[in-house]
């Protein structure tokens, strides 16, 4: 596409009429105008699509800065790994494994399955196994209908939304609640040709809690061979969940004081005496969090007088204490 | 002379509904369609917003290849001023399109040149391409010029602008929804900060 004889253009005019000739992309030409202007390249905002390293790299920071979940790190990583040389042997002309990633997460709510999934997407994104990687979050009642055929109708709506990226479908379990009426076996199906008609395009996850998802998935034999990748989830540790409220209260900006770090501890540790069954859940840290900033913000609005920087970012425990 | 303001960007990044859906915000009810860029022109006849909707916006891409020009009026210093938001045809990495659509980026680019205030409206549920980079780095020390990061309301946008943010630093990049009619306020802002006068 670029002509041997002709000079380059070195005015704006010429420049704009090579694209109109089809010697200049867009992009080649603002480069050109750029540089007539005088100007550098810009430290690199926008990378190639075929750069996908670069982001891949970020994508591992954030899933190493998760708390915990160290099995499932281990577990993305072989993943990652497998898929990563796939990659070259199939870009120096070898052949390549078949790869079928979907995947069943197995956990209590608020440990961190979502966030994962999210991650997942991300990551796929980056080495290019999928080519958008976002996340369609779904359940039961986004699935199934009231009647023949709304359930796959329903289904194949949200397959398309999450077409080129991830598709999470919470408490996957309840598709099975079963009975003739029920339609979650429809919705099943349809995913299941979806699955098939659409190999490589979606990233399938089906997530719940253990014990369910494991009946879910011997009743259904047809799909345990269809989900290779099985991923467990376990509950936070008081530990880790003050892991979590310390990384929380950082990225807004907040800090705590000792005593408030001493307290929270007990809290998190009292709560797992009292409720374990709920204990692991991360999303208690937010509410915690959130109501501790509210409280923080009428304490120091009804003590009254001058308020400083500090402690507009300090967290005490008095601002956690009636969360109970 | 009234001020112009540019809009571009690649194609179905959502420029046309944008500036149809912008105008409407800033109170227009009808538009004023003319066969060239200038809305002054005899030819031109008064659409209701509605039907401008219709023949204008479309999924197909490059539906826009000659700039479309929408007077409004906007608060700018204190007084109310006349402004001319255009509309651009989309400019793209691309390889071989026919002689039209060159020939409408050629139209664009030039536009380009003589700009003073930019709106660089992308697509946020799609990562954004070299041809954007080029745009960015070309115009932003021109121009007063801003990334509108659009469809913000979709899922697969979550996330987007804040990396978009990190792309086109130190560009600001507003968050809207041409569709759903968000963000609008802060774009009448950065023009009326940006607008001579």
């Amino acid at each position: 596409m670029r002509p041997s004889a002709d000079r380059e253009p070195d005015n704006a005019r010429d420049v704009i009429r090579w694209v109109e000739a089809g010697r200049l992309t867009p992009a080649e030409a603002l480069g050109r105008l750029r540089r007539l202007d005088g100007r550098p390249a810009p430290p690199v905002s926008v990378r190639a699509p075929e750069d996908s390293g670069h982001t891949a790299e970020h994508v591992w920071r954030e899933i190493d800065a998760l708390v915990g979940l160290k099995e499932v790190k281990r577990q993305i990583r072989e993943i990652w790994a497998f898929v990563e040389i796939q990659r070259r042997r199939g870009a120096v002309g070898l052949a390549t494994e078949a790869q079928t990633l979907h995947m069943i997460f197995r956990g209590a709510p608020g440990t961190g399955k979502t966030t994962v999934a999210r991650l997942v997407g991300r990551l796929f994104a980056a080495l290019e196994v999928l080519p958008k990687g976002h996340l369609v979050e779904v359940e039961r009642a986004d699935l199934v209908g009231e009647y023949i055929g709304h359930t796959a109708q329903k289904t194949r709506e949200v397959v398309r939304r999450a077409m080129g990226g991830v598709m999470f479908v919470d408490e996957a379990y309840s598709l099975a609640r079963g009975g003739e009426k029920d339609f979650g076996k429809e919705a099943i199906d349809t995913l299941v040709k979806a699955m098939e008609d659409h190999k490589s395009e979606f990233l399938l996850i089906l997530a719940g809690y253990p014990r369910e998802m494991a009946s879910f998935l011997s009743a259904n034999p047809g799909l345990y061979s269809r989900f290779p990748i099985h991923l467990d989830f376990p509950d936070y540790s008081p530990q880790e969940l003050m892991l979590i409220t310390e990384q929380m209260v950082r990225q807004r900006e907040y800090r705590l004081t000792e005593e408030a770090r001493l307290e929270l501890i007990r809290y998190w540790e009292r709560r797992q005496a009292f409720w374990p069954e709920n204990a692991g859940n991360a999303r208690l840290v937010r509410n915690l969090v959130e109501r501790a900033v509210r409280r923080q913000a009428v304490r120091l609005l009804h003590r009254g007088g001058p308020i400083s920087r500090d402690d507009l970012m300090t967290l005490v425990w008095a601002d956690f204490e009636e969360s109970r | 002379m009234s001020a112009e303001v540019l809009v571009v960007g690649r194609p179905n990044a959502g420029k046309s509904l944008f500036v149809l859906n912008f105008a409407a915000f800033l109170g227009l009810r009808a538009v004023r369609l003319a066969a060239s860029a200038d809305p002054g022109a005899a030819s031109a006849r008064w659409v209701p917003l509605e039907r401008a909707r219709r023949e204008w916006v479309s999924p197909l891409p490059y539906s826009t290849l000659e700039p479309v020009a929408l007077r409004v009026v906007l608060a700018v210093g204190g007084r109310l001023q006349p402004v001319h938001v255009v509309d651009c045809p989309a400019i793209d990495d691309g390889s071989s399109p026919g002689e039209a659509i060159r020939r409408a980026w050629a139209v664009t680019l030039e536009r380009l040149l003589t700009a003073r205030v930019v709106l660089h409206v992308l697509d946020a549920a799609n990562p954004p391409r070299p041809v954007d980079a080029e745009l960015a780095a070309f115009v932003g020390p021109r121009a007063a010029y801003a990334v509108l990061a659009n469809k913000c309301d979709l899922p697969e946008a979550a996330g987007a602008v804040r990396r978009l943010r990190r792309q086109f630093a130190p560009r600001p990049v507003l968050a809207v929804s041409a569709a759903a009619n968000r963000g609008f306020a802060d774009v009448a802002r950065f023009l009326a900060d940006n607008l001579p006068g």
